[in-house]
């Protein structure tokens, strides 16, 4: 267990700063002069020139020339670059002895034989070799022949990095895996167990005895499983045992190899190494889409026992692989979902310096993948080549390049053809329905002008074509007028058009990017299958509309488009990587509905203060401009635009969204606007040659019908020769009417046409989305001059290490395939020998390199290097890259199957079990920990897959949200990792908050309860022996069965006193209530009979309660009563006088102008559908969204209302019926929240379910809270918190509503009589005793509630029973694998 | 194998644990008396510290969203001398893009103290009171432009998560001076909220994890994560006396393994927290006075809210807790931005005079408070935010955030009070004189609490990591 600071660490010791050197040298002093006089080079022999040269001047030059030189570095006052230099010694003295080795301190500080002198300098301790070689050395009489400082030149070759690597290269794990001879042992046959038990007999220990069944069965089970066994499986193992313990044992691997929880645990192991998260972190902590799919992944990879080659191809390189691998059940492309990691880096908010952005994020893939895959630190060498491995500089640009050639992406993973579904269909019955609606368009025209007159009449609100005929229509008889009205609007579209013509030729363009030209389209980057496979559209293009009463939604000019086929398909589009060398302006003809464009800088991709990303609703045409470029100028930049989903931060939940674009254009900021003519679409009718010019409207008209019947043949030929402007002269014509565009009066077989597309169209499924990269074009980086991006230098090609191969990549492409391939050849040792020392690590409790993650000097050598060798060599070779098969083959040795005993000889003999002579015992890990709690009290929802759910849910740890800048905190005081860096080996540490954690946290006590409620016990002692064998899968002895039940019945005899008044005051409240009652139900009854007449019109029972704040939702937000007036965030609307709210919007109100404590929230609320979780219909909460209480539907039990609170404070399951009806019908629900903490629920006026209380009324503050409708908390429409439904009134209310005021609430019968009309009806006799009652009632109320504080309440007898399995969850048993 | 602060050896841990934890609730009832007495067992970090310190404690006021140094503790009359006209100097990128003239400050300033710094009018309590104590430095500098990352560097070294907070390094450096309290606090109350980065800037990193930060709601119901006990206290007794009988019993089959020793001693140091935080946030043997000087009866109701912090960060330096840092709360209630509440890329002129009022008067009590105590002479007071704001407008009447130059104070442990140090150019744009970075102002602290920062080191993932990273000089000329 990593709990204590590695040797090494911390404050290099003391005061002493410098050199220090014993008294006794100083004699020495008087030899070494002596050896001064033949120390000069001529006089030094040739062989000990020759060792110098050989086997000291490099070590010197590169390990200690950095701190040690004569150019102004003489740390201790040491220089060691010349012989005179080091004569002189060091601050306190020399430090080489000649012909001493004893006294000189050079050799003990490379020995690191003296404390806080380690040399090199925080570095690893030199090779056992070269230290020989400097005793060697100083014996001789420390020989050299350095006269002087070395020059710049001798310098550069004396640390010539070539020869350095070279040297740095002989560390063990750069060494070929060889395929060792398996040691012989007695008394075992599996290798495994041959080279462990040769080790410990060769230091002298003897192995454990094998563990008993029980302690092994859940040794496995946390192993392979991360749960305890259960009572059933503990039973069955055992008895299998008896009948044959290997068999026994095989079989339950097996089993558990198998069942799909294998899966969940060993994904975890992996999303460590791969620093799993859901969102990015820093300031807004977004998520990162579709994270999970990434885990999901993981999971089935691993129970499908998928080559570990294979997933480490996909890791790297699962976009681009030839064959990908597919899921047929899924219809999933799994390969591709593999790259996930990479996008799991951490982003800055809004950067100023974005390119350090860049280097940083690409860093963070770079340290990952080389920790995760290669055990190798490759990150350290981004300023200078690596200081203790064979790693350069330029090896770390060789790989930045690669990971900075994708484009940040959210992609498609659908198996091949799944979302091609109807397409082929779909585009020929397209062109069918292009013939027969010019057919039916021109069969039409001969009858069309007469019907375009009352167009023309309708008051001038148009737009388009139509509105330039009303304006001639205006123009009455005026001959002349109407044809300078024609003859200047033509004349202003020519000029507009030369105009931007005269810009496009001129000087101020930077970049014209014209996606009509298939070329210039194809030159971007394209994803998705909107854009596929035409990239670029010719004129004329057009989409169909899906809402059932029109034939076309629009036509288009030439431009990129994602929706050609279905607004359902993806599509996202790139530019190449465009330097700002000056400072321009930015127009984009574009247009779209729920997608989103932007100029990505250096790639970040998120959005920001100064990262504008503009959306695009509603679909028309508009010319977006970019004014702010000039602030980026020096950097690089990308145009991106994206369909809803697939963005790659900021992707949105929605079904259907696309974009299309005409031309991005880049001029010299200040520019004229390079815009098409705003009258773009009157073209066609002006460009007719010497045609004369209309002078009348009936002249116009006939010009127009003209040129829309020869328009339509145009588009009708498919001639390639159709233009912008006819294509907007059509679209004009739709949108203005002038067209028929309505399904109704259609031929029935165009009609049918298009029924069958939107048929065929409906059936595209919606992609599957997962974080992801889009291949680019590969370019290779400059190496950052002292790891600054400021200093670009020499550019690096795209490779391998050098270690092993620096042959540049022959790609065009970014090299990741290239890379991934290389992780796997057969010359590259690290990868085998990583993976099989992390599983190894988790089987064991450490690896057999402790360093999991680093395979470098600085790691620690492994302690069976031939096993590890054995183990990587079997992998590779014979295993097939297996993990189960290699998992399996570990635990079935003696080794594993060992107890944890410790004798005598190792705990002195080997303290750390380094050689493993017994089974080590480890804490269980946070997610083993908090999933047994859920496993042993029978919660745990063994759902697997989905979107990430909170901490408080039932389902395992691995599918709790991991967010960053809120990770659980149940999980992170166990060391759940901060998800930054690979994790290969976690902490496991020994904190307080720990034992406060299982002492108080109330997810913790509330299953001790859950556990004990379903646990069956005839009689105490079958209880507490049930208990001990759920959660210990042991029986209890019969001291500890004595030892619980005295516990439980001291807890019972201290809980009972307080139960015991607690019960009396219980009895005392209903005895007042009911005198209460007694007093007041005849004078209500009374009333009510005198109800006869109805109640005024208009005027609804309801409203005589007098709520604080009323929403009609007739026709806005407003509160009729009070001041809480509502304001929609996202999309809402009010349609037919209730509020509409769709899963991506809701209202918030003003803040509350008052404190409420308790308080009633009424609804009347239609859903959409019954099987949402989470939505919230009405809500009161703070203004930070953290604290609230709602009425919720299904969040922790489907079709269930529940009183939804901040993580479940004062929730408890109300226990209603499941709701059927609130789909057809609306409605009424109202929560009240009474002083004491009740909640009750009313449904259509009848109390729904049994009435909670479980912690305290919470109290909002005026000013501080408000009210939400459509959203269970929170301040955005996020994850499952939205409603999707309409919400036809509500109410608040600053009281708890009786009962019978809740059934009137609904009732609108009239039959209500309110609690002001009783008063004032009662005696003054009565209201006296009516004070006196509620009074005592009062004060009873307050002593039960410290009662209940102190964990009275509900008569409970269990409660001793849960405060039993609460302490069993705090057993070390529990919590420890032994 | 275990945790230094809990390598009891295992005979005395077993003594310890055979007296139950009856006796345990009575020392945990002692107050501050017995308090004190803890502190003096204190948990060990990696040992003595390299040399004498000066401070034995640091309380860090944290502005988070970026104080304008121009309206606080650096003056400059050539801002209002060229209200409104174009910077005459090359503009930096700004975190808006939207920038404006130059905008002078609407706060006059006025000489503080006998050392006669000039301090604004938006702090009228500690120019007043305490101008002499102030050591500012008028040219601190960040890499960094934006919150997040700028509050994680600044906490950190490092502009994001995963690296240890300055606090974590000095409990990591020195240990913790009592058992019972968390070595390193921070302390919120209110609507105070997480700084922009999340509870990353406090954590140990890959420090071990006891370093962390513990997050103190000062006026919570429940001020520590899982501090208050569920059940009668009787009840809670019974049962760790039931769980420690089952533990040690396991323990002893297993042959007392260290970390199942350790994990079944923490339960102690657990429970004596339980009393110990409660003991801690009860402000009702304080005095009036004393309340008063840290603006318990001010009529701004966040000022209240921060004095509690204050008034407690006393209690907990007395308590021999080593890092303490407060947290801002909103300009007003409900007011949102609680993650920068010093941003004010508008309206600066309001924002900036409810935040100072919102701090001034509890942060001059509690230097007050400390030096009557005492206390001022071994505690180390910083007060600093992320960055500072630009000499020119944003839109019209608010700041963007500058790096480029800012202003901090020390105040304490012997630093020179009243003294300035560096110095900006005369708009308040760029450092000109004596340039300083986070990793020098980190590499003062260390010193001043006996740490020398580059031997400070820790271990991972291949590296030896340091909180002033490769870099850092301690300021001789402040301290």
């Amino acid at each position: 267990m990593k709990t204590s600071p590695t040797p090494g660490n911390g404050l290099a010791g003391s005061f002493r700063t410098t050199f220090r050197f014993p008294a006794w040298t100083i004699p020495c002093w008087v030899f070494h002069l002596t050896l001064l006089g033949r120390a000069f080079a001529a006089d030094l022999p040739a062989d000990q020139v020759e060792f110098f040269e050989s086997r000291i001047r490099p070590i010197l030059a590169q390990e200690c020339y950095e701190c040690h030189n004569s150019r102004g570095d003489e740390k201790g006052g040491l220089n060691l670059d010349h012989r005179s230099a080091w004569q002189k010694g060091g601050n306190t003295g020399p430090v080489i002895v000649p012909g001493d080795p004893g006294a000189s301190l050079l050799l003990k500080s490379i020995r690191h034989e003296e404390a806080d002198l380690e040399m090199p300098k925080a570095g690893a301790k030199l090779d056992d070799r070269i230290i020989a070689d400097f005793t060697k050395w100083i014996e001789l009489g420390a020989p050299d022949p350095r006269d002087e400082p070395p020059s710049a030149e001798q310098l550069a070759s004396d640390t010539d990095w070539e020869a350095i690597r070279t040297r740095r290269q002989g560390w063990w794990s750069f060494q070929p895996i060889v395929n060792p001879a398996i040691p012989n042992a007695t008394g075992v046959t599996h290798p495994v167990d041959r080279f462990i038990r040769a080790k410990l007999a060769t230091e002298g220990l003897k192995p454990a005895p094998a563990a008993d069944p029980r302690t092994l069965l859940r040794r496995l089970h946390f192993t392979l499983a991360g749960l305890p066994p259960t009572l059933a499986e503990t039973q069955s193992f055992l008895a299998a045992w008896e009948r044959d313990r290997t068999a026994a044992v095989e079989n339950r691997i097996d089993g558990l190899l198998a069942a799909p929880t294998f899966g969940e645990r060993w994904a975890r192991h992996w999303m460590d190494w791969t620093r799993y998260a859901d969102s990015h972190g820093s300031e807004g902590d977004p998520a990162i889409p579709y994270a999970w799919r990434y885990r999901d992944y993981l999971i089935r990879a691993l129970n499908a026992d998928i080559p570990y080659d294979q997933l480490v191809r996909e890791h790297l390189a699962g976009d681009l692989l030839e064959s990908p691998r597919i899921n047929e059940s899924l219809a999933l492309n799994e390969s591709a979902i593999g790259l996930g990691h990479l996008r799991m880096v951490y982003h800055g908010f809004a950067p100023t310096d974005v390119l350090d952005e860049r280097v940083r994020f690409t860093d963070d893939q770079i340290d990952t993948v080389s920790k995760a895959f290669l055990g190798l630190t490759v990150s350290c060498a981004r300023c200078h080549n690596h200081k203790f491995d064979a790693i350069s500089q330029a090896d770390y640009y060789a790989m930045f390049g690669i990971f900075t050639s994708s484009l940040p992406a959210t992609v498609t993973v659908d198996a091949p053809g799944v979302l091609e579904k109807n397409r082929e269909a779909l585009i020929e019955e397209k062109a069918r329905i292009k013939q027969a609606v010019a057919d039916h368009w021109i069969a039409n025209l001969a009858s069309v002008p007469t019907a375009w007159n009352p167009l023309l009449e309708k008051p001038s609100d148009e737009k388009g074509i139509v509105s330039f005929l009303q304006k001639i229509r205006a123009l009455g008889e005026d001959r002349p007028a109407i044809a300078r009205l024609w003859t200047e609007t033509s004349d202003a579209l020519k000029k507009e058009q030369s105009a931007t013509e005269a810009l496009k030729a001129s000087d101020a363009v930077k970049i014209w990017w014209d996606f009509s030209d298939p070329a210039e389209a194809k030159r971007w980057t394209g994803f998705g299958l909107g854009l596929s496979p035409a990239r670029s559209s010719p004129a004329g293009e057009f989409t169909l509309a899906l809402d059932g009463a029109r034939l076309f939604d629009r036509i288009l000019p030439a431009g990129s488009y994602t929706h050609g086929i279905s607004s359902r398909d993806a599509g996202l589009l790139a530019s190449e990587p465009l330097l700002l060398d000056d400072e321009y302006d930015l127009y984009v003809d574009v247009a779209g509905d729920g997608s989103s464009f932007r100029y990505a800088v250096q790639h970040y991709p998120r959005s920001g203060t100064v990262f504008p990303v503009k959306n695009l609703e509603g679909g028309a045409w508009k010319q977006e401009k970019f004014d702010r470029l000039d602030y980026w100028k020096g950097d690089s930049i990308h145009l991106e635009f994206a369909t809803a989903p697939d963005a790659p931060v900021l992707a949105k939940d929605a079904e259907r969204s696309w974009f299309g674009v005409r031309d991005a254009i880049l001029v010299k900021k200040g520019s004229p606007a390079p815009t098409h003519a705003a009258q773009e679409y009157l073209a066609p009718l002006f460009d007719r040659g010497d045609a004369l010019v209309p002078q009348t409207l009936d002249e116009a008209l006939a010009r127009y019908a003209q040129t829309l019947r020869e328009t339509i043949l145009h588009w009708r030929t498919n001639d390639g020769t159709f233009s912008d402007e006819e294509a907007l002269f059509l679209q004009s014509s739709i949108e203005g009417g002038l067209l028929l565009n309505s399904l109704e009066g259609l031929p029935a077989d165009l009609l049918a046409a298009h029924q069958q597309y939107a048929s065929l169209e409906s059936q595209i499924p919606v992609a599957t989305r997962a974080p992801g990269l889009h291949e680019q074009k590969g370019i290779d980086q400059a190496l950052y001059v002292q790891g600054s991006h400021k200093q670009p230098g020499e550019i690096i090609p795209r490779r391998f290490l050098e270690a092993i191969d620096r042959t540049p990549y022959a790609t065009t492409g970014s090299g990741r395939l290239e890379f991934a391939g290389d992780l796997l050849r057969s010359d590259n040792p690290f990868t085998a020998r990583v993976i099989v020392n992390r599983l190894w690590s988790y089987l064991f409790e450490k690896g057999l390199v402790t360093t999991v993650d680093n395979f470098g000097r600085l790691g620690e050598s492994p302690s069976h290097p031939e096993l590890l060798d054995h183990l990587a060599y079997r992998f590779r070779e014979e295993q097939g890259w297996s993990i189960k098969t290699l998992i399996r083959d570990l635990l079935l040795t003696e080794t594993w199957q060992q107890d944890g005993l410790v004798t005598d000889d190792s705990e002195s003999l080997d303290p750390e079990n380094r050689w493993l002579s017994h089974y080590p015992m480890r804490r269980l890990d946070a997610e083993a920990i908090r999933d047994s709690f859920l496993a042993v009290s029978g919660q745990l929802d063994p759902q697997l897959f989905g979107p990430p759910v909170e901490g408080t849910s039932n389902r395992r740890s691995l599918y709790v949200r991991v967010n960053r800048n809120t990770l659980d905190p149940l999980l992170t005081t166990f060391d759940f990792p901060t998800p930054v860096s690979a994790v290969g080996r976690r902490d496991a540490t020994n904190v307080p908050a720990q034992s406060l954690t299982l002492l108080n946290d109330p997810f913790i006590i509330e299953q001790a309860g859950l556990w004990v409620k379903k646990t069956p016990g005839e009689n105490p002692e079958a209880m507490i022996r049930q208990l001990y064998e759920t959660a210990l899968t042991r029986s209890p002895s019969e001291s500890e069965l004595e030892q619980a039940r005295a516990f439980v019945e001291s807890i019972e005899v201290e809980r009972g006193a307080d139960q015991r008044r607690f019960s009396e005051l219980s009895t005392e409240q209903n005895r007042r209530e009911a005198d209460l009652a007694a007093i007041l139900e005849p004078i209500r009854r009374t009333l009510l009979s005198e109800l006869r007449s109805p109640t005024p019109s208009g005027v609804s029972p309801a409203d005589a309660f007098e709520p604080l704040s009323m929403w009609t939702f007739d026709q806005d937000l407003h509160d009729g009563r009070g001041q809480l007036h509502g304001t929609s965030v996202g999309s809402t609307g009010i349609v037919e006088g209730a509020l509409r709210v769709t899963g991506d919007g809701f209202v918030a109100s003003a803040p509350l102008d008052q404190d409420l404590a308790e308080k009633t929230i009424a609804a009347v609320v239609q859903l959409d559908a019954l099987d949402q979780r989470g939505g919230g219909v009405m809500t009161v909460q703070d203004l930070q969204g953290g604290i609230f209480d709602s009425i919720v539907i299904g969040e922790r039990r489907e079709k269930h209302w529940l009183s939804g609170s901040d993580n479940f404070t004062r929730t408890l399951d109300f226990e209603g019926m499941e709701e059927s009806e609130a789909v057809g019908t609306p409605i009424h629900l109202a929560f009240t929240y009474e002083s004491d903490g009740t909640i009750r629920a009313y449904r259509n006026g009848e109390p729904y379910g049994k009435s909670i209380r479980k912690a305290p009324l919470h109290t909002f503050k005026a000013g501080q809270a408000q009210v939400l409708f459509g959203l269970r908390h929170g301040k955005a429409p996020s994850g499952n918190r939205t409603l999707r439904g309409q919400i036809l009134e509500a109410r608040l209310f600053d009281r708890a509503l009786t009962p019978a005021e809740a059934r009137a609430l609904t009732s609108g019968n009239g039959q209500f009589v309110s609690e002001r009309e009783i008063l004032n009806a009662l005696n003054p006799t009565h209201k006296t005793e009516k004070v006196r009652l509620e009074t005592e009632i009062k004060e009873i109320r307050l002593e039960m509630e410290i009662l209940r504080r102190r964990g009275a309440g509900e008569a409970d007898p269990s409660k001793a029973w849960r405060d039993l399995a609460h302490a069993i969850f705090n057993f070390k048993e529990f919590l420890y694998l032994r | 194998m275990i945790n230094p602060p809990f390598s009891l050896p295992r005979r005395e841990l077993l003594r310890r644990a055979s007296t139950g934890f009856g006796m345990m609730a009575m020392s945990g009832l002692l107050g501050l008396e017995q308090a004190r007495g803890a502190a003096q067992k204190s948990v060990p970090g990696l040992g003595l510290p390299n040399f004498r310190p000066r401070a034995k404690q640091v309380i860090f006021c944290y502005m988070s969203g970026g104080v304008s140094h121009l309206d606080s503790f650096d003056p400059k009359p050539k801002l209002r001398e060229m209200h409104g006209q174009p910077m005459p100097v090359k503009v930096e990128r700004t975190q808006f893009n939207n920038n404006g003239n130059i905008f002078g400050s609407p706060f006059d300033f006025h000489p503080g103290g006998q050392s006669g710094i000039p301090i604004s009018d938006l702090f009228p309590y500690l120019r007043q009171h305490c101008a002499d104590e102030l050591a500012v430095i008028r040219s601190m500098t960040s890499p960094v432009n934006e919150h997040a990352q700028g509050n994680i560097f600044f906490h950190t070294g490092f502009p994001f998560i995963g690296h240890p907070s300055a606090g974590a390094w000095t409990i990591y450096g020195l240990g913790s001076a009592n058992e019972n309290l968390p070595g390193y606090v921070v302390l919120k109350s209110g609507e105070a909220a997480t700084p922009h980065g999340g509870v990353g800037q406090w954590s140990s990193g890959y420090l071990p994890a006891q370093h962390q930060a513990s997050i103190i709601q000062v006026d919570g119901a429940e001020p520590i994560r899982n501090i208050v006990p569920r059940e009668p206290d009787l009840i809670q007794r019974s049962r760790l006396d039931f769980i420690r009988q089952v533990d040690q019993e396991f323990s002893r089959s297993n042959q007392h393994p260290d970390e199942v020793e350790a994990a079944i001693h923490n339960y102690e140091t657990a429970y004596r927290m339980q009393s110990a935080v409660p003991e801690l946030c009860d402000l009702r043997d304080e005095s009036t006075a004393t309340k008063e000087l840290y603006g318990f009866s001010s009529p701004n109701v966040m000022t209240r809210a921060y004095a509690q912090q204050a008034l407690l960060a006393r209690r907990l330096v007395e308590r021999g807790v080593r890092f303490v840092e407060m947290t801002c709360l909103p300009q007003t209630p409900g007011g949102g931005q609680g993650p920068n509440p010093w941003d004010q890329h508008g309206g600066l002129e309001t924002g900036h005079r409810n935040m100072a009022q919102q701090v001034d008067q509890p942060i001059a009590g509690l230097l007050r408070d400390l030096k009557s105590r005492g206390l001022l002479d071994e505690t180390l007071v910083i007060w600093a935010g992320e960055f500072g704001r630009t000499p020119f407008s944003q839109g019209s009447d608010g700041r963007d955030h500058n790096p480029f130059g800012f202003s901090i104070w020390l105040a304490g442990a012997g630093v020179r009070g009243g003294s300035i140090y560096g110095e900006t150019d005369e708009f308040g744009y760029h450092v000109v004189d004596g340039k300083t970075s986070v990793y020098d102002l980190w590499a003062t602290v260390l010193h001043l609490m006996g740490l020398n920062h580059d031997k400070l080191t820790f271990r991972h993932g291949g590296r030896d990591f340091r909180l002033t990273d490769v870099h850092g000089h301690v300021l001789h000329d402040v301290i």
